[in-house]
């Protein structure tokens, strides 16, 4: 995908993830505005955990996993969809709406038609349940800003589609108490979540892949209400949060544009390069920088533009160029004597290289220890402020505003603990046939943390069958509303 | 402002300069068109003491008998309820400014920094710069995206207005070794305005190094920026408003074959306008090219300047 259209996938699919964590916020948000208009609770039948322990798998079992890729089926999976015209025009219309329908609303009939249309596709897929080792080569080391920026990927935006289908199948599973089926569904679910956020070192392949965990969960979610689902506790402690939740690795892949374009500067020793090498040096970046902003726009290439504005620029930073690097151990002498288009250049790579490394290390903080150093991670990597710059710009466009994502990736791992607080609620209402006082007195398995901020969740049991979970969100909009959760134990 | 209004601006304020004066201490290189200047009026000028050694550009405004809504009707601008008040804003300040500094001409200076530093400096001889503060803050109510960058300051008997750090670096003594733009400013004394555009050697060494010889190939005019900014030494428009309004341009070219090329330039400018060029008084003398435009070409000419201000603005 171009870059502007990877950047509006990427948004979008932040989108996908509000929907997907908000599905089971929405649950919640009912709960909490029946519970104080109605007093409608979530209700959680107790459910002890499974003998053995791990008898249900969200994650392939250590003895089943093997060393096959699972690209190769994913991406024949795709192909036979593509080739598998449905009858009904509005199939995938009716695919997306049934996505947030509860299981028991599911029309049966028309739902096992319409995943049958998409047969061949997910019997393919069911090949990837056990295939752990993702090897998947687009070869990106060797190509420019401007490539790599244009690079398109429609396998990763396309794993969605396989994900609807199999979010649906486990749906329907679910509505005809298929339990073991869906729970092996909803595992095929987290494998595409895994390739498709582990295939490249995309940013926009990972926001996929945690999405597509985020739609699993939801379906978790509608389950774990039901009378006789079983308690998928350790299942979803099994999963690997590093591998599916966390993104530090695509973060840190997202600096690879901008280093790219460092590059094109050269390398600098304290010695000047001359003022011809400079100049060639300029020019290379500046149609490296063309490049890359029409491989955004999809505008033909106007190198003379470029080459003006090059000269423009350089005429307009000298000065400010030699102030700045006459700060560096180079000096104030040795700045002073470097030609206009040296002093530009280095100046270019040494302010692109501190916007890198800002991003690098304030996108290896984690979002609980975000709160008071709001000031500094914005200027890392929040939204992009008002820049006159041209070269500051580059630096943000292709690096910025991450905020969101970091966060949301951290939400899809909230979801997960939320439910595996559920679950342990489950399992202590199974021995002691009440809710706990307290969550420290949880029975026989601990809550885990929120990961937002590295806190448990709050929760005050009001009577016996009764309490309320509060906790941070992580939306940006509303950084510290909590949404409240009552709970009821039906014996 | 888009990319093609910038470049346009940018290469405007690249004709100037000669490859060959290089290596020639700027206060001596006088042009021969201004030899009968005096030495002595530019180093006892004014702004001379504000000028760095980058300082490319100079405008020298008269707001004596600046009369905003005459101006707007002659050159035919809008006459909607917005614009005749925001004409009758800007008469108010210039009689403000008039009222509190008397009527020493206004001078504009810029170098190329003052593009990312998005703002020139204006330097106002004032007789009461202690007064000044009003004006600064009316100045800075017409830059609203760079009125919180925009300061003042007072330099004896001078109001500087400009961001903090060009201010900082004009009040650093230095020989700034830019009596080219001062002494054109003396050669046109006879109009109450005008504008001198001089880069200094350096940067128009490197423009020739960095500006391509053709202009992208959407562009309507084939003429070469490389070429221009080689040949053009240095351009100074002067003018008077209504009554007797008249617009003269300047083109000092390098040597003759330069000034015959930047010719052939303009005229290939001028020919995308049909029948600019028969409405514009050409002529040539030594190296320097001199155009001067009729009454209604210099109407239509503030006409597309105030457009182009707008778009700033905006």
């Amino acid at each position: 995908m171009r870059f502007a259209r990877s950047l509006s996938l990427a948004f979008c699919v932040l989108s996908l993830l509000h929907s997907g964590s908000s599905f089971g916020d929405e649950v919640n948000d009912d709960v909490v505005n029946d519970d104080v208009a109605n007093d409608d609770v979530v209700t959680l039948r107790p459910m002890a955990a499974p003998d053995p322990l791990m008898k249900y798998r969200l994650w392939p079992a250590p003895q089943d996993r093997n060393e096959l890729n699972p690209m190769h089926p994913i991406n024949r999976a795709l192909i036979m969809l593509y080739q598998q015209t449905p009858p009904d025009d509005d199939a995938w219309e009716k695919v997306e709406s049934w996505a947030d329908t509860p299981p028991d609303e599911l029309p049966v009939e028309e739902v096992q038609r319409t995943l049958g249309y998409f047969g061949k596709s997910l019997d393919e897929l069911a090949s990837i349940e056990n295939a752990m080792r993702i090897e998947y080569t687009l070869d990106t080391h060797n190509m420019t800003a401007a490539e790599t920026a244009s690079l398109v990927v429609p396998e990763l935006q396309d794993m969605r589609l396989l994900a609807r289908l199999i979010e649906l199948r486990a749906r329907l599973e679910i509505r005809q108490s298929r339990y073991d089926d869906a729970i092996a569904t909803l595992r095929l679910g987290f494998r595409l979540s895994d390739a498709a956020g582990n295939s490249t070192h995309f940013l926009v392949g990972k926001l996929i892949g945690v999405a597509i965990a985020q739609r699993m969960l939801a379906v978790i979610e509608t389950a774990i209400v039901r009378d006789d689902f079983p308690n998928l506790y350790w299942a979803m402690a099994a999963l690997p949060s590093d591998r599916l939740f966390r993104m530090n690795e695509s973060l840190e892949h997202e600096s690879v544009l901008l280093n790219k374009l460092i590059q094109e500067t050269g390398e600098f020793t304290d010695e000047p390069i001359g003022r011809e090498a400079a100049i060639a040096r300029l020019d290379s970046l500046t149609i490296a920088i063309d490049d890359l902003i029409r491989a955004n726009s999809g505008d033909e290439s106007e190198p003379e533009l470029a080459r003006l504005m090059s000269g423009v620029y350089v005429a307009a930073m000298a000065e400010p160029a030699r102030e700045l690097l006459a700060e560096t151990p180079l000096g104030a002498k040795k700045s002073s004597d470097l030609s206009a288009a040296e002093a530009v250049l280095r100046s270019i790579r040494l302010r692109w290289e501190r916007h890198r490394d800002r991003y690098l290390a304030w996108t290896s903080l984690p979002p609980e220890l975000w709160a008071n150093y709001e000031t500094e991670r914005n200027a890392a990597f929040g939204n992009e402020p008002e820049i006159l710059d041209p070269i500051d710009k580059v630096a943000w466009v292709v690096t910025a505003r991450l905020s969101l994502p970091i966060s949301a990736s951290y939400r899809a791992e909230l979801t997960r603990n939320r439910l595996m607080l559920f679950e342990a609620i489950r399992m202590h209402a199974s021995e002691t046939g009440r809710l706990p006082e307290t969550l420290s007195g949880l029975q026989p398995v601990p809550a885990w943390l929120n990961p937002l901020t590295a806190l448990p969740f709050d929760y005050q049991r009001t009577h016996a069958g009764r309490a309320v979970v509060t906790y941070d969100t992580g939306v940006p909009a509303t950084p510290k509303s909590t949404v409240h959760v009552a709970l009821k134990v039906v014996k | 402002m888009k990319n093609r209004t910038f470049v346009f601006l940018a290469i405007w304020a690249g004709w100037a300069n000669t490859l060959t004066a290089q290596n020639l201490p700027e206060a001596f290189n006088q042009n021969v068109l201004f030899n009968d200047v005096e030495q002595r009026d530019v180093d006892h000028h004014p702004v001379m003491a504000y000028l760095e050694p980058a300082t490319s550009l100079l405008v020298r405004f008269s707001l004596q008998n600046v009369n905003a809504e005459a101006i707007a009707a002659w050159a035919g601008l809008p006459k909607d309820k917005e614009a005749t008040k925001s004409r009758a804003t800007i008469q108010r300040k210039i009689d403000l400014a008039m009222h509190v500094c008397g009527t020493s001409d206004v001078y504009v200076i810029a170098s190329p920094r003052s593009l990312v530093e998005a703002a020139p400096m204006i330097v106002y001889p004032c007789k009461r710069p202690a007064n000044a503060t009003d004006l600064v803050r009316l100045i800075k109510d017409d830059l609203p995206k760079l009125g919180g960058q925009i300061q003042s300051q007072t330099d004896q008997r001078f109001v500087l207005v400009g961001v903090p750090q060009a201010i900082e670096r004009v009040l650093v003594p230095e020989v700034a070794g830019r009596a080219k733009l001062i002494e054109a400013l003396a050669s046109f004394d006879e109009y109450p305005n005008s504008m001198v555009i001089a880069l200094p050697d350096r940067v128009r060494d490197d423009l020739v190094s960095l500006w391509p010889d053709q202009l992208p190939p959407s562009w309507p005019t084939k003429i070469s920026p490389r070429a221009m900014v080689r040949d053009i030494d240095r351009v100074t428009a002067s003018w008077r408003f209504p009554p007797d309004a008249e617009l003269l341009v300047t083109f000092e070219s390098t040597d003759l074959a330069a000034a015959h090329r930047t010719r052939e330039a303009i005229d290939k400018v001028l020919g995308h306008r049909q029948g600019l060029a028969d409405r514009l008084a050409i002529s040539t003398e030594d190296a320097t090219l001199r155009i001067k435009a009729d009454e209604d070409t210099f109407a239509e000419i503030v006409v597309v300047l105030a457009g182009l201000w707008t778009e700033l603005m905006d």
